[in-house]
């Protein structure tokens, strides 16, 4: 892959991880910190911002040029994500060790990679019990399930129920992909919560 | 493959069998965000002229850099 070619696999990694502490100039570093504004809170950018990357010897058509090319990568990331586009096979050719960094949100086309080695062959057998699947990884001989339980913090579960009252319980089964069944468990707990705040 | 419906390769037709020849020539595949927008090819062909023009200014490096930032803020595997 491109990025593979400028930067070679441990650089890549490094940048994805941090890439403050991937041994770049601090003028990308600028950049990328200026991308990554416009990216969570483009709201907060001021001048300052601005000035920062004149200081690092940036043009004004550079940050322009910069500018466009994020909002453009959030347009095409924001139609993605929203219609549930996979990414393509080409990046299971990265290695694992960048996939893993570089797999934050949707997983990759062929949907199920061990979560220990991040190899792409692994077998898949059901369990009995509840059904749900298990994986096999001949690669690493790791195995387990293949959708593990997601874990909520109480903040989150506390935000999910709040759209309860408004709701059926399949609206937000489909909404948040958290079961009815659980649903209710939580509801029962945060009662208990509550109950022994007040004694 | 995504949420909406898509035209697969052997059913495109016009400008999309164009768009979709061209990817299949230059790199071998036709990349999933592509067939994602295969209802609106005239948009996809009006994105990658937009995308090729704010490139052909800067450095493929800093071009690379300034996506990975903003694709990894965005949580985007894509």
């Amino acid at each position: 892959m491109l990025r593979k070619q400028i930067f070679g696999a441990e650089q890549l990694e490094a940048i994805v991880r941090d890439f403050r502490n991937a041994g770049l100039d601090p003028q990308e570093v600028a950049v990328m910190e200026f991308a990554e504004k416009i990216t969570l809170h483009a709201h907060a950018i001021q001048k300052k911002d601005v000035d920062k990357l004149r200081e690092n010897g940036l043009t004004d058509e550079e940050i322009l040029d910069v500018t466009l090319a994020v909002s453009a990568r959030n347009f095409w990331s924001k139609t993605m994500d929203a219609m549930g586009t996979e990414g393509d096979l080409k990046y299971l050719d990265l290695e694992p060790g960048i996939r893993k960094v570089m797999q934050k949100g949707r997983p990759f086309a062929e949907g199920e990679i061990c979560p220990h080695c991040f190899g792409t062959h692994i077998v898949k057998k059901i369990r009995t019990s509840d059904g749900r699947e298990e994986y096999y990884c001949p690669a690493c001989h790791m195995g387990g399930l293949i959708k593990p339980r997601k874990k909520y913090s109480d903040a989150q579960k506390l935000q999910i129920l709040e759209h309860f009252e408004r709701y059926n319980p399949d609206g937000i089964k489909s909404l948040f992909g958290v079961s009815p069944s659980t649903l209710m468990r939580w509801k029962k707990s945060k009662i208990k919560v509550k109950k022994s705040g007040k004694s | 493959m995504a949420f909406i419906h898509t035209i697969q390769t052997e059913e495109a037709v016009g400008k999309l069998k164009e768009i979709y020849d061209h990817e299949l020539e230059t790199q071998g595949y036709i990349a999933n965000g592509t067939m994602t927008l295969s209802l609106r090819p005239e948009v996809f062909a009006a994105w990658e002229s937009l995308l090729k023009t704010i490139r052909s200014k800067m450095r493929l490096r800093r071009y690379e850099l300034v996506t990975l930032a903003a694709a990894s803020a965005l949580h985007c595997t894509y």
